[in-house]
């Protein structure tokens, strides 16, 4: 009885976790104004019509090049900051909790004076805004990530290397590197899924349509086709594939990764 | 020095590490306020993109209109909404993911798959949840309010609704992965004894694991609650900030002024309120998160 309760609780989680996003998958199968839960018959239209959709591609691309320009920024500074601040008792430490509670501050206010720098800069409009705007955002939290895995590793790895022979910075590149890793994959595919995602950013600091990423793209589209439901949820869903990937295949790593800061 | 010998193959200046993060963080996060504030006492040459010293006008302007009283205000309920709502239902899910153990890791992910989702994409989906034509939680909107005609997002009370129910679904993982961290410190001793002296399902979550998660629960609600009130894309995507003004809270606002109709003066203005509490919250955050390291 008491474990019956129990799935049922599970259960009933599981569906408010996943729930929505299955409305997402049926409404972008279904036929226009199909009213009923479970559609009548399946259709591929919308995705065909995004897919036929040559600038899709394009914000496709764009949202790419964001992410992994955010991922390839982020990890070398997340790394040897959280290889610092783990291993090593500096001013730096004192300074961490603050620099790590950034990201609590609204970013939104930071829009309109970094709007106007970049501008002044001759960035503004371009994705190397983008990148260096996610890159900001996310640093905390990955630095944060790296650090906990760094607490994992013995410094008496580092030692044995160095009494082997090692210099400091070959002990750094072939023992303490490769036993971070796991908290790098970790950081990246944080960095990575929210830069994929951020539409704040993009939109207050670009306004081409030759550099829009996907999730501004998205909101353009429910302004122009607001009641093409069907439309609009094929693309939701083939925006959120991407991170999904990414998530199952490094879940592993990146569901430690995320429970251990938590945990902190 | 003491530590040099100890550690023989670390760096001796780690601070070199550590300072291009620190920079690059400084740039974007320290650097902008300056400006941001500047900006916020000043207001455009008409006829020109250069600004003029006007001191406190812009705040004046603020504090005297009732529409930022109203955007203000349905910040509160925002926050207060999301917060009240995830509180539960996050502990029901540390719960159950804590209670399982390593047997059922795969639990672990699959709650944090709402975080996973794109923002936009999660409100677009929430967005047709409440299409008046087939979303199902317009048929519970409707059985609420005794409307069958409703059409929620045209009803501000009920966008609101909508929009604060789907910042729940999306904070709900993020409380639990700190519930959960807090539930697995808890010796299972303890809830043995409280069974064994009688104590209530009830009971024991109240003396034991409440007290117990008190510094995980904050927090976690404090990263909620910052997100949220700086929260204007999902808003922006489901509602656009309307019907009218109803859902139009501080930071869709802010949002709307300077990038929509480019009064980068008032939304600098909005900037500071939403800095302001920003910065209580964190403020708040940092004082827990010294607590908690001077009591381990």
């Amino acid at each position: 009885m008491k474990r019956a309760l129990y799935w049922v609780v599970v259960a009933a989680l599981a569906a408010f976790c996943l729930l929505p996003i299955l409305w997402g998958v049926r409404t972008s199968l279904a036929p226009p104004l199909d009213r009923s839960l479970v559609p009548h018959r399946l259709t591929g239209e919308h995705y065909a019509k995004i897919l036929a959709r040559a600038d899709f591609y394009r914000y496709v691309f764009n949202s790419t090049v964001v992410t992994l320009g955010a991922v390839v920024l982020v990890l070398p500074l997340a790394l040897a900051a959280g290889y610092a601040l783990g291993r090593h008792q500096f001013w730096g430490r004192r300074l961490a909790p603050v620099m790590l509670a950034l990201p609590l501050l609204p970013a939104v206010t930071f829009l309109v004076p970094i709007a106007r720098y970049l501008h002044t800069m001759g960035l503004y409009n371009t994705r190397t805004a983008l990148i260096l705007a996610n890159a900001a955002f996310c640093l905390p939290f990955a630095t944060w990530m790296v650090w906990n895995s760094v607490h994992a590793i013995p410094p008496s790895l580092e030692e044995a290397a160095f009494l082997d022979g090692c210099s400091r910075v070959q002990a750094l590149v072939r023992v303490v590197l490769p036993s971070m890793i796991p908290g790098a994959i970790a950081a990246g595919v944080f960095v990575a899924i929210q830069s994929w995602s951020n539409y704040l950013f993009a939109f207050a600091l670009t306004s081409d349509s030759e550099i829009r990423v996907l999730p501004h793209a998205i909101v353009e589209f429910i302004g122009l086709f607001s009641t093409d439901l069907g439309g609009l949820t094929a693309i939701g869903i083939l925006a959120l594939l991407p991170p999904l990937i990414v998530f199952q295949i490094l879940q592993r790593w990146f569901v430690a990764g995320m429970y251990s800061v938590a945990g902190k | 020095m003491r530590n040099r010998r100890r550690r023989p193959a670390t760096f001796r200046s780690p601070q070199w590490l550590f300072l291009p993060a620190l920079v690059f963080l400084a740039l974007f996060w320290i650097a902008p306020i300056g400006p941001g504030l500047l900006i916020s006492c000043q207001e455009p040459i008409p006829g020109s993109l250069a600004l003029r010293w006007v001191g406190w006008a812009n705040y004046d302007l603020l504090l005297g209109e009732a529409t930022f009283h109203h955007n203000l205000l349905l910040s509160l309920y925002y926050l207060v909404g999301v917060v009240c709502l995830t509180t539960p239902v996050a502990y029901a899910v540390a719960l159950v993911i804590a209670g399982q153990g390593r047997r059922l890791g795969a639990l672990r992910a699959l709650f944090l798959i709402p975080w996973v989702v794109p923002p936009v994409v999660s409100a677009l989906i929430f967005r047709s949840l409440a299409d008046p034509q087939v979303g199902p939680l317009t048929a519970l909107y409707r059985e609420l309010s005794g409307n069958p005609e409703l059409i929620p997002l045209q009803s501000g009370f009920w966008a609101m609704v909508n929009v604060i129910l789907h910042s729940f679904w999306r904070s709900v993982p993020v409380l639990t992965l700190f519930l959960v961290a807090g539930l697995t410190t808890i010796s299972q001793d303890l809830y043995e004894a409280a069974e064994v002296d009688g104590a209530t399902a009830w009971q024991r979550f109240r003396t034991i694991t409440l007290p117990l998660t008190r510094s995980h629960l904050a927090t976690g609600l404090l990263l909620i609650s910052a997100f949220t009130l700086q929260d204007a894309e999902t808003i922006y995507a489901m509602t656009g900030g309307g019907p009218g003004h109803d859902t139009e809270v501080a930071a869709v606002r802010l949002f709307r002024e300077a990038f929509t109709n480019g009064q980068i003066h008032v939304a600098a203005a909005v900037g500071t309120f939403l800095l302001a509490a920003g910065i209580i919250l964190m403020v708040l955050y940092l004082t827990l998160f010294r607590r908690t390291e001077a009591t381990t």
